[in-house]
């Protein structure tokens, strides 16, 4: 089946958007603390269904495993939605966790954290979104910000650790 | 300035991104007129956010800027501006000559996945919302101020009902 063809738009509308989102919420919430949960929560609603619109628009195939699903999620996934790649390494011998690195993270374009904002990451709607879109292919995640260019680090990474790969549930018996 | 080439992010991207500043204006505000006034808020920050000058949005629109008056502007708008952010341009413009422009946008990028079926209710209001403020936003990066307004004819298609106020 052909790749159906993703309508794309200026990449400046996206950042921008996110960085009035990201403003107005400093406003609306008391605290750093609650604006990172905020962000977290929206990205997950948006995490899940990115998975759909992805299924939906290329040929990939099935992943079989979690580090498969990981990779899949940083090259494919990050190019398809923003237009840029990014990097998973350093898995523990297990397979259970890795860090995910955002070269050239387009969410930070312009932006400058001021001093009385040291609590929040700016960035937290990726956490989210990929423990949005890990879930709903079954696999539970804790992702961190461990990285934050914002911060003065030279990237952006994120954490990410399975918990727990999630059974199938059976439609309720009627 | 160097330029860079403009990168780009999927529609979708957008869409889920604005389809969830409305929900979640519902943690924050109790009515719909309120809800409404946060989500066009957001759309007037990155509207104006766009047109200012450290933006490589700017640079690339700006050369075709000649402006003689107003609607020079709302030309401007409907052409340049529109095609920088949707890489479209809106389909028909109308004005009274009295400072009422309607413009036609017969794909609206924002609406163009919505099942035609649906409703044109409160939530779609609220959808609207953001591209109204993103309009207001990029016209007072401009030196316009206008009152904007939108309205669904069949979805995908809907005008916008811009009001320049007149100092």
């Amino acid at each position: 089946m052909a790749r159906r063809e993703v309508k794309r738009v200026n990449g400046e509308l996206f950042t921008m958007t996110y960085g009035a989102l990201v403003a107005q919420l400093l406003e609306d919430y008391e605290s750093d603390d609650e604006v990172n949960k905020q962000l977290d929560k929206m990205g997950y609603n948006i995490g899940v269904r990115m998975v759909d619109d992805f299924i939906a628009n290329t040929n990939t195939e099935r992943c079989g495993s979690f580090k498969e699903t990981c990779t899949t999620l940083a090259k494919e996934g990050f190019r398809m939605f923003l237009g840029v790649t990014a990097t998973i390494s350093n898995w523990t011998a297990d397979d259970k966790e890795c860090t995910l690195t955002i070269d050239d993270n387009p969410l930070v374009a312009f932006v400058e954290l001021p001093d009385e904002h040291r609590e929040l990451n700016y960035c937290n709607m990726y956490c989210g979104a990929i423990r949005g879109a890990l879930e709903l292919l079954q696999y539970r995640t804790r992702v961190t910000m461990t990285k934050d260019v914002l911060k003065g680090d030279k990237d952006t990474q994120l954490t990410i650790t399975l918990l727990e790969v999630l059974d199938d549930v059976p439609p309720p018996e009627d | 300035m160097a330029t860079t080439a403009l990168k780009t992010t999927s529609l979708s991207a957008v869409e889920f991104l604005v389809a969830e500043i409305c929900r979640g204006s519902k943690d924050i505000a109790t009515t719909h007129d309120a809800r409404y006034k946060h989500v066009e808020a957001i759309g007037y920050r990155t509207g104006l956010a766009l047109f200012e000058s450290h933006s490589a949005c700017i640079s690339e629109a700006k050369k075709n800027m000649r402006f003689q008056g107003e609607l020079d502007v709302i030309k401007y708008l409907c052409k340049d501006m529109w095609q920088v952010i949707f890489q479209k341009q809106i389909d028909n413009l109308r004005t009274n000559h009295k400072g009422v422009y309607v413009l036609h946008d017969n794909q609206h990028p924002m609406l163009t996945h919505l099942p035609r079926t649906i409703p044109i209710d409160e939530n779609v209001q609220l959808l609207l919302a953001y591209p109204c403020g993103v309009i207001k936003g990029g016209l007072a990066a401009l030196g316009i101020t206008a009152s904007v307004s939108a309205e669904i004819t069949a979805l995908p298609a809907c005008k916008f009902n811009l009001d320049v106020r007149r100092a």
